[in-house]
């Protein structure tokens, strides 16, 4: 028998911390109304943290037009890195016109897509009034690329990959009392994502419901939407710069085992038995500035 | 625990709490295995004492509590990973909650935590690696509560010690 086997035989005599919230949702759970602990949103897998980015041609309105829409930290995605490329203009406007079938409106609106993340807005036109939703939702979502890379699915298979951790929000934007949209937000994080020079987009159905109703969902729009974008140069051109660990660990149990230059931040990957998701951890250079860091842990 | 277990079928809440709060530490790491994310994790262990509470006039012998209960907590942990990727939020309704700067109160143990250990391993791998090793199943039982075949379960786990075994051999399984 060796070491490991040993160790895993007596894991069960271990004394594993029990989070106190988990011991009170279960108190809690037959004393009063069911009550959602869910976050909508996973926890991004890598320890990446912002830096000298490379500067793309800017596009600072359009930049401000995208905060504005999408304040990412609103849900959850604490990323400067992707924060910063978009200030730097690292984000593609796409002119297409609404595309019309089954009683909706839709066109992409923006992409961005490096090493790391892939970001994708699409809009949403409805022949009637849909302030009063609450709930909205694309099905069957397929987004592949011109080699036929499967950039996500809803598929269950490619759901099972650890690798990817996907993010998705929307907002009613109300032009007037009768006139509004929806915008929709596909974030993906924590995959090498392909140098696509065409992304072929397609889902089936879209819901819009109100969960605070009896009946969860409200109104489903079955359709058969299909649309290609043209990626920018600025993606598929895109160059990630491998750094070279010069530098041993010095401390024990923690090792660096590569760090990239990407357009969305700079990113150093830990392999360690210690650090766990409650681990503080500083970045902080030979003149003693501290970096910001986002996302960690997997 | 059996008193508590026939109190709670005829309808004691507080007891079906307590006998919960008796294999806490097994529902904790197999959900832990299952799922990161500890709000999932939250919401999986409540669904599970609702349903299992509303179901307990099910349960037919008494020595299989625990197995019964980690079964409808599996399916549960199970429900939310697949669908977690779905989810769609408004951005209007969600206040952020920050998932990075944790405070440090974690028990530090002098050996290496077992959760950590299998953190790299897929979320099945890690499910089957605690419920053999942690939870003390036999390949056998988790095949049925996973429904997978037996031989599928054994290689699962010869693969997971694999994976672990080379990422820390140097650092902790010399020998």
């Amino acid at each position: 028998m060796d070491n490991l086997e040993k160790y895993l035989n007596n894991v069960n005599k271990q004394d594993i911390y029990i989070p106190e919230k988990f011991t009170n949702t279960i108190k809690n759970s037959l004393k009063n109304e069911k009550k959602t602990n869910h976050r909508p949103i996973s926890i991004t897998k890598v320890i990446a943290a912002s830096s000298a980015l490379i500067l793309l041609t800017g596009s600072g309105v359009f930049a401000t037009f995208y905060f504005n829409i999408f304040d990412l930290s609103s849900f959850g995605i604490n990323n400067s890195g992707v924060n910063t490329a978009v200030e730097n203009g690292y984000i593609q406007n796409i002119n297409m016109n609404y595309i019309k079938k089954d009683n909706l409106q839709y066109k992409a609106e923006y992409l961005l897509i490096d090493d790391k993340f892939f970001d994708l807005a699409v809009n949403f036109k409805f022949n009637e009034d849909i302030s009063n939703y609450q709930g909205f939702h694309i099905s069957n979502i397929n987004i592949k690329d011109e080699n036929n890379n499967l950039i996500y699915s809803e598929d269950s298979n490619f759901e099972e990959n650890d690798d990817l951790t996907t993010s998705m929000g929307w907002k009613i934007i109300k032009k007037n009392d009768t006139e509004n949209s929806i915008k929709q937000l596909l974030f993906l994080d924590g995959r090498h994502f392909p140098k696509s020079k065409k992304l072929y987009i397609n889902f089936s159905q879209v819901v819009l419901y109100n969960v605070n109703n009896g009946k969860p969902i409200t109104k489903k729009i079955d359709t058969d939407c299909n649309f290609v974008i043209d990626v920018d140069n600025l993606f598929y051109t895109r160059q990630i710069s491998p750094y070279y660990i010069a530098t041993k660990t010095y401390y024990p149990g923690v090792k660096i085992s590569n760090a990239e230059l990407a357009n969305t931040g700079f990113t150093i990957y830990l392999n360690s038995s210690i650090i766990n998701e409650k681990t503080k951890i500083k970045l902080i250079d030979e003149a003693n500035n501290e970096f910001n860091l986002v996302n960690s842990y997997r | 625990m059996n008193e508590l277990i026939i109190k709670a079928i005829n309808g004691d809440k507080d007891s079906f709490i307590k006998a919960i709060l008796k294999i806490e530490k097994d529902l904790y790491v197999i959900s832990k295995a299952r799922l990161k994310n500890e709000d999932d994790i939250c919401d999986a262990i409540q669904e599970t004492v609702l349903e299992a509470f509303s179901n307990i006039h099910k349960l037919r012998d008494l020595n299989l509590f625990k197995t019964w209960i980690i079964k409808i907590l599996i399916n549960k942990c199970n429900y939310i990973y697949k669908n977690n990727k779905k989810y769609n939020i408004s951005f209007e309704d969600n206040e952020l909650e920050n998932y990075i700067c944790f405070d440090n109160n974690i028990s530090q143990n002098s050996n290496i935590d077992f959760l950590l250990l299998i953190k790299d391993l897929t979320s099945q791998e890690r499910l089957i690696i605690t419920l053999y090793y942690y939870n003390e199943f036999t390949s056998k039982e988790i095949s049925k509560l996973l429904k997978l075949n037996e031989n599928t379960i054994r290689s699962k786990i010869s693969r997971a010690k694999l994976k672990i075994k080379e990422k820390y051999r140097k650092e902790l399984f010399n020998g």
